[in-house]
């Protein structure tokens, strides 16, 4: 198990080292003038070659990457500028290091993934599971319908409806707010707790129909017969035997389906108002703030890669072959 | 039938352990309903081995799993009886047959690759069904279970125990099946193409194994499989099916050495012998019967190369009885033909061989 | 209980015993090795899987060789590099005098319409979306054979020639039964008049009453066509039924080879005796009885690391030291006739291992 996990990390991290490679080609080998943007109105070629010596922009392309990667591990000093560890470059617009923007988005953005794993893990499990209990009755096709109708709307869409309706004209649900788990954890949870909720069920209409037909799957294998001819109760099969084979699919779904669910967590904190990483980005888009947006890119990949590790080790738990393969 | 005593005792003085009477099982399925068993009628002592033969769709699978109440019972409907060591399973709760299971019944699967759950370890799996039936402790369930792992023939049994299913080869699977079979002491096994997914020497070592656990436990057991040289290796008594039906039931010696059926003459002529070669193999012509629109009269009249040999066109009509003919004495035949004995001589023993 | 019955029970005379016959087939040190890659350490490491070590044989025109073995004995992979299905990793392939062994696909054409494969699964080798009519027509197509005006009464030709009613020539695989499928499988190789059928257990996922009809097909096919078959089946009493020759495999290595009637009945190699003591035989109950019964302990080792010297050694009760140092050559041994090849150190006949019923009453 230890080499499993040793493995898993060392991919993990070749993972995370292409990602900043392909980062930096995209961003900083491309025609960009940070210098420009930098420079403001009032700019001068003087002014613009000095930003560019500060920032290390006048080197070799090389050299640049090797600064770039340095700082992110030991930290730099760009042009009398501290940097400190992990070092995701400068920003030119709002003149601070990246990594403390980052600093204050990432636990935004990282608790709004996670509730929304747990939501939405535990409702596509339950309800795929009960789905498949009542294969072909009326409850089936009731839960397998809503599924349907959720996955068919765009989650922009329904989570624009969402705010609209049960957050702003009604107020059903109070307008979410975020404050640091390590400052109040009571106020985080429930400042939280309406978009893990509105995020994690739609998302979990995505995974019921995969549990369901995992489940069903796994009803029709050998060994539930065997388990059945050893004498033990339906309960005890379903739950020691059906529910932890049905579930290792919705385990691989989970690590593949990480990616695309931090894009929902973008939509989530533009639409619903929080200072996540999703707005960080997009705010640095509008300012054209090239450094900033890296940084979201590669802390992104951070967080993919984490969760994948953590999904692939829970696999591992439930799944004794993969350790093999 | 008149009530029977609470434990039947046979002829032989052995005790009765199984007794099924006229049972039907069929599933209704989009195309229409589907005839698996049409009214078998059978009965085990303990310390026989009976073999059910008989190819897909016979019937033989269906039956037994019925036995142990496998058949799900939303999508089955089964009628007849099947008294199990003096209880009666047709109709009977889920809960009564979930305490019978394993502890007077127990089944060996044909694919151990697949009837073990890949997730778990091979010592859990079986001393889970030992907890199910006996209140004791965790650990005395595995001394128990790496006693059996023991017993079956599997080497350092407490090791393996610790092991999952992949980590095993097929043959030893098959062997750890058996050991989950035997875990509670059934008195009676059903073994369904125990050795079927298994290479030729690792199957002569399960029979053997079984032979074995046999004498040493005395229970009753219940092969089904296809393969015919396997029966005539392992069983007391062989029971063939055909469409849902036993055509034929008696002795090994009586069935396959003298048999009296024509689908019986033909599966044996199928068999390509070990110990002959050449020359074209007797088949049966045509293909099975669907068993949503079974042939009427006797099932196999369309595939019988003696019914023009019944007066009458009866075969078509009249399904023929399972019974004991003339000069028998234990062996039930369901055929109309007036004397098999005499055709079997003159026509077909000498084209087994 | 003698050898007698050996000469006797032989009455076709094979190509084999005739010494200027030009081998159809021809295959010499064949050898494939699979890379797998093991994750056990930190790093995947990648190790050889020798799936097929060295395999010699030779197949004349009209002659049937049974390629049998448990498995994992490499008797599939034998048949699939011999139709170059999959490609050699060394060795060498001869069909007709010509080296096809490392050939590329564009030379590999006109060997194609020669040598034809049958599989196991009819399920799975027939192309569900399309009819009879093309599965069959379309090699004839392709090798241009039939003018196309003609190519559906070919298809019916062949439709009956295999059995099955020509009038179901529109019909779809999954409207036939699995014996019917083997049957347009059969059709199928049979489309371009092939020399040589490579056919891969072939009535081994057949029930019994069908497997005999597919089986007396096949028999039927071979005399009328003069086929040459490779036959690979585990099913030692249906190869003794089918086959001239046959070869036995253990481990990637043929462990005996010779006619029929050597290997039934006067078998050398331990494992050899070894598969036919352990195959149940119905004439047991007909009161033959064994004079041996021979049981092997254990596993076959893996592929992956196979013994030293002998393969067999780890589970053969006559195994000695020189058995681990040297691998013993596929050679005719004393006692042997010609054409039966034994890689053994310590041979020996056993001939009532196949027990037969005129031997017991005799």
């Amino acid at each position: 198990m230890l080499v499993y996990i040793l493995r898993r990390v060392l991919l993990g991290l070749s993972v995370l080292l292409a990602a900043i490679v392909a980062t930096f080609c995209i961003f900083f080998l491309g025609p960009s003038d940070p210098a420009g943007a930098l420079c403001g109105r009032q700019c001068t070629p003087d002014r613009i070659v000095q930003i560019e010596k500060d920032l290390g922009l006048n080197k070799p392309k090389t050299e640049q990457f090797v600064t770039y990667t340095k700082g992110l591990v030991a930290g730099n000093d760009l042009g009398g500028k501290k940097c400190d560890a992990p070092c995701l470059g400068w920003s030119y617009v709002q003149n601070r290091p990246v990594t403390d923007m980052v600093k204050q988005a990432f636990p935004v953005t990282v608790s709004i993934v996670i509730g929304g794993i747990v939501v939405y893990s535990t409702l596509g499990i339950l309800f795929g599971m009960i789905a498949a209990r009542f294969r072909g009755k009326p409850l089936d096709r009731v839960i397998v319908g809503v599924s349907q109708f959720v996955t068919s709307i765009p989650y922009f869409v329904l989570a624009q409806l969402f705010f609209l309706y049960a957050m702003v004209y009604y107020g059903l649900i109070p307008r979410a707010k975020y404050t640091s788990i390590l400052d109040n954890p009571f106020t985080w949870f429930t400042g939280l707790l309406g978009i893990w909720l509105f995020y994690g069920t739609v998302l979990s209409a995505n995974y019921v129909r995969y549990v369901r037909a995992s489940m069903i799957d796994v009803q029709n294998q050998d060994y539930i017969r065997t388990a059945r001819s050893k004498g033990l109760g339906e309960r005890k099969i379903a739950i020691s035997h059906a529910l932890r084979a049905g579930i290792a699919p919705f385990l691989t779904l989970l690590g593949l389906a990480v990616a695309a669910e931090l894009g929902g967590a973008i939509f989530t904190e533009r639409i619903f108002g929080l200072q996540g990483m999703g707005n960080l980005a997009l705010t640095s888009f509008d300012t054209s703030d090239l450094p900033v947006i890296a940084g979201v890119v590669v802390v992104g990949a951070v967080i993919i890669v984490s969760l994948n590790l953590l999904v692939d080790l829970l696999y591992g738990l439930v799944d004794p072959r993969v350790k093999l393969s | 039938m008149s009530a029977l005593p609470a434990t039947p005792v046979a002829e032989s003085g052995r005790e009765r352990i199984l007794e099924v009477n006229d049972l039907q099982v069929q599933f209704p399925t989009a195309d229409g309903l589907v005839n698996a068993v049409n009214g078998l009628t059978y009965s085990l002592d303990m310390g026989r081995t009976l073999a059910i033969v008989g190819e897909s769709g016979s019937g033989k699978s269906v039956s037994s799993m019925a036995v142990m109440g496998l058949h799900d019972p939303r999508r089955t409907r089964i009628s007849g009886s099947i008294v199990l060591d003096g209880t009666e399973l047709v109709g009977a709760s889920q809960e009564t047959i979930r305490q019978l299971r394993s502890s007077t019944a127990a089944m060996i699967f044909q694919d151990p690759q697949s009837s073990f759950h890949p997730f778990k370890k091979i010592g859990d799996q079986i001393a889970e069904a030992y907890l199910v039936h006996h209140k004791v402790s965790k650990k005395v369930a595995m001394t128990r279970t790496v006693e059996m792992l023991d017993r079956v023939g599997i080497p350092n049994p407490d090791r393996r125990a610790k092991q999952y299913p992949h980590e095993f080869s097929g043959g030893m699977r098959q062997r750890a099946m058996i050991a989950l079979g035997l875990i509670n002491d059934p008195r009676l096994l059903i073994a369904d193409e125990p050795t079927t997914a298994l290479d030729v020497t690792v199957q002569a070592q399960i029979l053997d194994l079984l032979n074995d656990l046999q004498r040493e436990f005395g229970s009753a057991i219940v092969l089904i499989t296809h393969d015919l040289a396997v029966v005539a290796e392992v069983a007391d008594d062989v029971m063939v099916m055909y469409g849902g039906r036993a055509v034929e039931h008696g002795t090994a010696h009586e069935v396959l050495a003298n048999p009296r059926h024509p689908y019986t003459w033909g599966l044996l002529g199928s068999v390509p012998k070990l110990s002959a070669s050449g020359g074209n193999l007797r088949t049966i012509r045509g293909l099975p019967p669907s068993l949503i629109n079974l042939p009427s009269g006797c099932s196999f009249h369309p595939r019988c190369d003696f019914s023009d040999r019944v007066p009458g066109g009866l075969c078509s009509k009249e399904l023929p009885g399972l019974e004991v003919r003339a000069g028998d004495t234990t062996r039930r035949s369901r055929c109309h033909l007036a004397d098999p004995a005499g055709i079997f001589d003159a026509e077909i023993a000498s084209t087994l061989e | 209980m003698s050898t007698a019955s050996t000469e006797t029970s032989e009455t076709v005379v094979h190509p084999r015993r005739d010494n200027t016959r030009e081998p159809l087939l021809e295959v010499t040190d064949l050898v494939k090795h699979y890379p797998v890659k093991e994750y056990t350490g930190l790093f995947p490491t990648t190790n050889q899987v020798r799936a097929v070590d060295g395999v010699s044989f030779d197949v004349a025109p009209g002659e049937t060789l049974g390629l049998v073995g448990e498995s994992g004995c490499g008797k599939t992979t034998t048949g699939r590099l011999v139709t170059r299905l999959i490609d050699p990793t060394s060795g060498s392939i001869k069909f007709d005098g010509k080296e096809i062994g490392q050939a590329k696909e564009r030379q590999l054409r006109s060997m194609r319409r020669d040598m034809q494969l049958i599989f196991q699964d009819p399920y799975q080798s027939l192309n569900p979306r399309q009819t009879v009519n093309t599965i069959i027509g379309t090699p004839l197509e392709v090798h241009n054979l039939v003018p196309k005006n003609k190519r559906k009464d070919r298809v019916q030709e062949l439709l009956e020639l295999v059995g099955l009613n020509p009038e179901h020539v529109n019909r779809y695989p999954n409207e036939f039964s699995g014996g019917q499928r083997q049957r347009i499988g059969i059709a199928r190789a049979l489309a371009v008049e092939p020399r040589l059928i490579v056919a891969d257990e072939p009535v081994s996922a057949l029930d019994v009453s069908i497997q005999a009809q597919v089986m007396n097909l096949l028999e039927k096919l071979r005399k009328e066509l003069n086929l040459a078959f490779v036959f690979v089946a585990h099913d030692l009493g249906v190869v003794r039924h089918f086959c001239d020759r046959v070869a036995v495999m253990y481990l990637g290595k043929i462990v005996e080879i010779g006619d029929r009637s050597d290997i039934y009945e006067a078998p050398q190699h331990p494992y050899t005796q070894a598969l036919l003591s352990a195959a149940p035989d119905l004439n047991v109950v007909r009161g033959a009885e064994r004079k041996e019964r021979i049981r092997l302990e254990g596993d076959v080792p893996s592929p992956i690391n196979p013994p030293s010297g002998c393969r067999f050694r780890t589970r053969c009760w006559k195994a000695q030291d020189v058995c681990a140092q040297e691998e013993p050559l596929l050679e005719i041994k004393s006692g042997a006739r010609q054409g039966h090849q034994i890689a053994c150190h310590f041979p020996e006949i056993k001939d009532d291992l196949a027990t037969s019923l005129e031997n017991t009453s005799a």
